[in-house]
């Protein structure tokens, strides 16, 4: 699993285009804080690599992450805050990247070998599907994530 | 370079990334424990480890056996009501034996599998086992996230490994029992399945094997270790069928498996998914040490092996002895039913010569006629020779073995000793000194309820133990163990 966090400065416009065009509605209204905890992590080093999506296509390729965070791991829980997001629906990959080397190392059979999780906590029979992870920002959002 | 690309270049085309718990689905079984059989107590775990300064000896232990005998095998089997319903799924206890002129100590400790301890913290099982649902499990994140380290142990190095199969090895201190971490030979290797029988090559290094009966397609991983811990070797074999197998055997240049006729199809744990289909037959697999890409596959009717005695080779033959299973209602059925206090009616293993004529491809099979399992032997063997293992001589044992057995390939059954009828034996281990062979195997009297380690001539079974070193406590029955003599 790689992420491209590229796409932070499209989803960050997008945001502002979303809250140009719906003027008519109040802030309160369309954009809401998103927190994220992780826990369960055993290994303090490296970094947390956290992709946020917003539509099956994005999550399901890899591509055009709504909003991407990479957040040094220092004890065994960590908590993101992606600030404010539209209310709609969402879904969140996420790898430890222990050894920083960019990508979740897998070993030789295609097994991971660095921790990982999805939104809700799915994934037993491998990657959950979109509808799996996503949950709805429709208030402030708290949600957290087992690391396995 | 070259081998990293090697490995990643050989599994390219798997594209296995199936992890281990989609294997077993989420389900809620009744988990209770019963006690209908007098023997339970040896399948019913225990929740600390033993500490025993001085055992009481009976008769004269010799010097030349003087060392420490380990033994492993599961004994965590409940936790907070929940009952694990398969003799393999309890977190492995490793046992040490210090035996030395002081007496006979006996220290124990769980192996500290990461599942162990998520699962000690959390003060309830967490994942799924090999044949158990767990309520409301938490999703592995690979193979060793549900190892148990519970089947086998191996001296390497300085270090004591205490092996499962479906990952990696533990290593322990093999003085303390102190969990050190997993076994990791290569960041490629982290976490792939790493059987509980590999096996010695004369200069040092070791073979073995990983079963993956998962994914687009059945594979067998196999690995060569040097004496150093590198790996120098290593083969991805697609397989003809999904069966079932736990150890292999060697001779010179040969590494041999039997693919069992003990399918993985679809089950709601990994054990469950396994069925038996005697249509299919079983595989014997012959993998050339020096090509190990290249395997040749032999038909033979469908049985089913756990051990194997000693393999060798003359000629274009290779011969090996097995201990043979009709089918496999051991695994599939036998080990639960002890678990949930049943008695299980199960035929014992035979010890049975496979001669493959690597020309013609014909493979004969001689059928002893004598019950052995845990067979083990010199390894300093070339041909034909004496293999000891547990036997069972009163008819009432359905399930395990009440006595130890020597048999030749040639000579047949050549000693045995039976402890009683209300005893189980368990695996024998032969110790070597310049002057003397012995055998140590621990027991459990379920008549008396008590366990205990004895010592033989391993030629002169049937006059006894020459010593013997009884608990007043009962072992959790185990699977394997090592012995690793003081003077070594």
């Amino acid at each position: 699993m790689k992420f491209n966090h590229s796409h932070k400065t499209f989803g960050t416009y997008k945001i502002l285009g979303t809250l140009l065009f719906s003027s008519f509605l109040s802030l309160n209204a369309t954009a809401h804080e998103l927190v994220l905890q992780v826990d369960q992590i055993t290994k303090t080093k490296g970094v947390m690599m956290i992709a946020l999506y917003n539509s099956a296509d994005s999550y399901k390729g890899n591509k055009n992450v709504f909003n991407g965070q990479k957040v040094a791991v220092t004890q065994g829980t960590l908590t993101v805050n992606f600030g404010d997001v539209p209310a709609g629906d969402y879904a969140i990959k996420l790898y430890h990247d222990e050894n920083e080397n960019g990508e979740m190392d897998k070993n030789v059979i295609g097994i991971p070998t660095e921790g990982y999780g999805f939104s809700n906590n799915g994934g037993a029979m491998g990657q959950p599907s979109f509808d799996e992870a996503k949950f709805s920002v429709t208030d402030k959002t708290a949600i957290s994530i087992h690391l396995r | 370079m070259k081998r990293r690309h090697f490995i990643a270049g050989s599994l390219a085309a798997s594209g296995t990334v199936l992890l281990p718990n989609a294997l077993l689905a989420a389900n809620n079984p009744s988990l209770t424990a019963t006690d209908k059989t007098p023997w339970q107590k040896g399948f019913a775990g225990v929740p600390e480890p033993f500490n025993t300064n001085s055992l009481r000896i009976e008769g004269k232990w010799p010097a030349d056996a003087y060392g420490s005998f380990y033994r492993n095998g599961p004994a965590r089997m409940e936790r907070n009501g929940t009952r694990l319903q398969h003799w393999f799924d309890g977190d492995g206890m490793v046992h040490r034996f210090n035996i030395n002129a002081k007496g006979i100590s006996h220290r124990s400790q769980f192996v500290a599998t990461e599942k162990y301890l998520r699962e000690e913290t959390a003060q309830r099982f967490l994942y799924n086992t090999t044949g158990t649902l767990i309520p409301n499990a938490s999703n592995a994140r690979n193979n060793d996230s549900v190892n148990v380290a519970n089947t086998a142990l191996l001296p390497w190095q300085d270090e004591l490994l205490a092996l499962w199969e479906g990952g990696s090895a533990y290593s322990l201190n093999p003085e303390t029992l102190t969990t050190q971490g997993e076994k990791i030979w290569s960041d490629e290797l982290a976490h792939v399945p790493f059987s509980a029988h590999p096996l010695l090559e004369k200069d040092g290094s070791l073979w073995n094997f990983g079963f993956l009966p998962y994914g687009k397609e059945a594979r067998l991983l196999i690995y060569h270790i040097s004496p150093n811990s590198k790996v120098i070797g290593f083969s991805n074999i697609v397989l003809p069928q999904r069966g079932y197998f736990h150890a292999f055997a060697q001779t010179t240049d040969y590494l041999i498996f039997y693919v069992s006729a003990c399918i993985y199809e679809q089950g709601e744990t990994f054990l469950s998914a396994f069925h038996w289909r005697p249509e299919v037959g079983s595989k014997i697999i012959v993998v050339n040490k020096n090509a190990l890409d290249k395997p040749r596959w032999f038909d033979v009717p469908a049985e089913f092996v756990f051990h194997f005695g000693n393999a060798w080779q003359d000629n274009n033959n290779i011969h090996v002895v097995m201990a043979s299973y009709k089918d496999a209602s051991l695994m599939l059925n036998g080990m639960h039913k002890v678990m949930v206090g049943e008695q299980p009616e199960i035929e014992h293993a035979h010890i049975t010569i496979a001669n493959i004529d690597l020309q013609s491809g014909k493979v004969t099979l001689n059928e002893s006629g004598v019950n052995l399992e845990f067979p083990n032997y010199s390894p300093d063997a070339a041909g034909p020779t004496t293999i000891y293992g547990t036997h069972a001589a009163s008819p009432e044992h359905k399930f395990l073995g009440d006595s130890l057995a020597a048999i030749h390939p040639d000579k047949g059954l050549l000693n045995r000793y039976c402890f009683g009828a209300k005893v189980i034996a368990e695996e024998p281990l032969l110790i070597s000194s310049t002057k003397n062979s012995y055998l140590i195997a621990s027991y459990y009297n379920y008549d008396k309820q008590h366990s205990g380690i004895a010592l033989f001539h391993a030629n002169k079974l049937n006059d006894g133990p020459i010593a013997q070193a009884a608990m007043n406590y009962v072992l959790p029955l185990g699977f394997h163990g090592c012995f690793v003599p003081d003077n070594a």
